[in-house]
């Protein structure tokens, strides 16, 4: 049975979360168009779940993890008819990458080296931390951000990564 | 130029979407009840076709069990069908502490076989414990584990027909189909990728012991500084030792594409490389790819200036190029066409497995996240090359 939700509490999973689920969908999307259905699903199955979280940083790995499966869900559902778009506001405009820029030669990775030089750049997980968080051993995390390293390399040392 | 940062960070929802966003949740989360009934619709549409389907559902074992693999793999009506036609009942059971684990069915083609398991209490109570240790655990929160899940038989040796003993060892946790602490059946599976000569076939015997849960995360500031120790348990779950004797054997559902065309393709250093099909084979849950590569002289002198002279004492420059030159972009530019038209990328497929260990050899494994019919794929395309359906 799923507990009552309290308007504060709403507000603050949305003020808190909406904006990474945003990011991690565009992350590994590419788009933005399902990005308000994917937090609507992430804070439906939070509450449903309810589970207890040892710290804030503890509740955000669950958020980051159960986004990543989620749009993984959506990815899949190539099975499915589309569905009728949601009652909802226009999509968020994606960001438009400039040639030549760090983000547009992200864009050009896989979805699964774009996820983990999002977590390690923009979010600051190390690399034992992202394994756990997509749930796949290290070496591949490894592997993944030395290869997107590589790649990137002249683009992260201008924008100041080491 | 703005900054990869700046950019994310610019990235963001409006205060008006947030406001609209939080009344929206606290809409949906006022009604739980709608939201249940639509998955167990599902889920009685799903058992309603495989009913139809299979004529070996009257026993209701198989007819559970294939929901349980169309939530795997699939539920739309010719999934469902597929899924009928390469499944084999296995029902090995055996009981240890007051806990029944069955095997309940296996399906696979060469390189890939699934073992759909099922887990009960012998006095219809929860499967998990309920205590404070275990309310949490749940799909994707935990990583669930056996302490032995091993497999043995006997696999092919040569082209005699002999064979020789053979032992897998499945200690990689097992999926689970999702859950909630307090169900009272739990489905798990163990997805086999192995080699064809690897397969064990024929009379094998499985084992799994003691059920835990892994928990560990750590708590860090943006900056990846450390601040406390990181949570690191093991939580017990159900102990216990089982063991099953069954046969394992099924016949391979896959199709021969035709080989022997080239292809060409790019790897993530923009080295061009040039590849002829030894082999492709299409199962309705597999793809598997053997190719040899060429590449141009002056493209490989280029690619070992990359190479760090350090790396020699672990990893010699041959087996470093054979790493690198297998990194292809074959998932962004490689699709399957359907029927109906619609085409589904490599890497929306399922996550390769690549085998790189002789040089200028290839071997891909592409274990499919749902099940494709086989007569609703058109043809394969591998980089600029397409091979249709025979």
């Amino acid at each position: 049975m799923r507990p009552p939700l309290e308007p504060r509490e709403a507000e603050r999973l949305v003020q808190t979360y909406a904006d990474l689920i945003l990011r991690l969908s565009y992350t590994y999307l590419s788009h933005t168009q399902d990005a308000q259905d994917v937090c609507q699903t992430v804070f439906l199955k939070l509450l449903e779940r309810a589970p207890a979280f040892a710290s804030p940083d503890h509740e955000k790995a669950w958020i980051i993890r159960t986004t990543v499966n989620t749009c993984k869900d959506l990815l899949k559902s190539h099975w499915r008819k589309t569905a009728a778009p949601m009652e909802a506001a226009a999509a968020i405009p994606a960001p438009q990458p400039e040639d030549g820029s760090l983000l547009a030669a992200v864009n050009l990775l896989p979805a699964k080296y774009r996820l983990v030089i999002y977590l390690y750049y923009f979010e600051g997980y190390s690399a034992q931390e992202i394994a756990h968080l997509l749930g796949c051993p290290r070496t591949t995390v490894s592997t993944q951000l030395r290869r997107g390293r590589e790649k990137l390399k002249p683009l992260l040392e201008s924008e100041g990564y080491p | 130029m703005r900054s990869y940062r700046d950019t994310m960070e610019d990235l963001r929802f409006s205060p008006e979407e947030k406001a609209a966003m939080t009344q929206a949740l606290l809409q949906a989360a006022s009604a739980p009840a709608k939201t249940k009934r639509r998955k167990k619709a599902a889920l009685i549409a799903v058992a309603a076709v495989a009913a139809a389907l299979c004529a070996a559902c009257a026993t209701g074992v198989l007819q559970d069990a294939m929901v349980a693999l169309s939530a795997r793999f699939g539920s739309q009506p010719e999934q469902v069908q597929t899924l009928q036609q390469i499944t084999h009942p296995v029902l090995a059971q055996d009981t240890d502490n007051g806990v029944t684990v069955s095997v309940e069915a296996v399906l696979g083609d060469q390189t890939r076989g699934f073992l759909l398991c099922r887990m009960e209490r012998e006095d219809g109570q929860p499967v998990l414990p309920q205590n404070e240790d275990t309310k949490n655990v749940s799909n994707g929160d935990n990583t669930l584990l056996f302490d032995q899940a091993t497999l043995v038989g006997r696999h092919p040796v040569g082209d005699k027909g002999a064979t020789a003993p053979y032992g897998i060892d499945m200690g990689m946790s097992p999926e689970f189909l999702d859950f909630t602490v307090d169900d009272h059946t739990l489905y798990f599976f163990f997805d086999l990728f192995l080699y064809a000569e690897d397969f064990p076939r024929g009379d094998v015997t499985f084992t799994l012991e003691n059920l835990y849960s892994h928990e560990y995360y750590e708590t860090c500031t943006p900056s990846s500084v450390i601040t406390t120790p990181p949570v690191d348990r093991i939580i017990p779950l159900v102990d216990g030792t089982w063991t099953f004797s069954f046969t394992l054997d099924w016949q391979d559902p896959s199709t021969e594409l035709e080989a022997g065309q080239v292809f060409h393709l790019e790897t993530y250093n923009d080295i061009p490389i040039e590849g002829t099909i030894q082999s492709l084979r299409l199962s309705p849950i597999t793809l598997s790819l053997e190719y040899t590569y060429t590449v141009a002289p002056e493209d490989l002198d280029t690619l070992k200036k990359g190479y760090d002279p350090s790396y020699s004492s672990w990893l010699p420059l041959d087996s470093w190029l054979r790493a690198e030159l297998a990194e292809t972009r074959m998932d962004e530019v490689s699709y399957l066409t359907l029927t109906d038209g619609r085409q589904i990328m490599f890497h929306d497929l399922g996550h390769s497995a690549i085998d790189a260990l002789v040089d200028n050899q290839i071997s891909i494994s592409l274990p499919f996240q749902e099940a494709i019919p086989l007569d609703t794929i058109e043809s394969v395309t591998i980089g600029d090359l397409t091979i249709p359906m025979p």
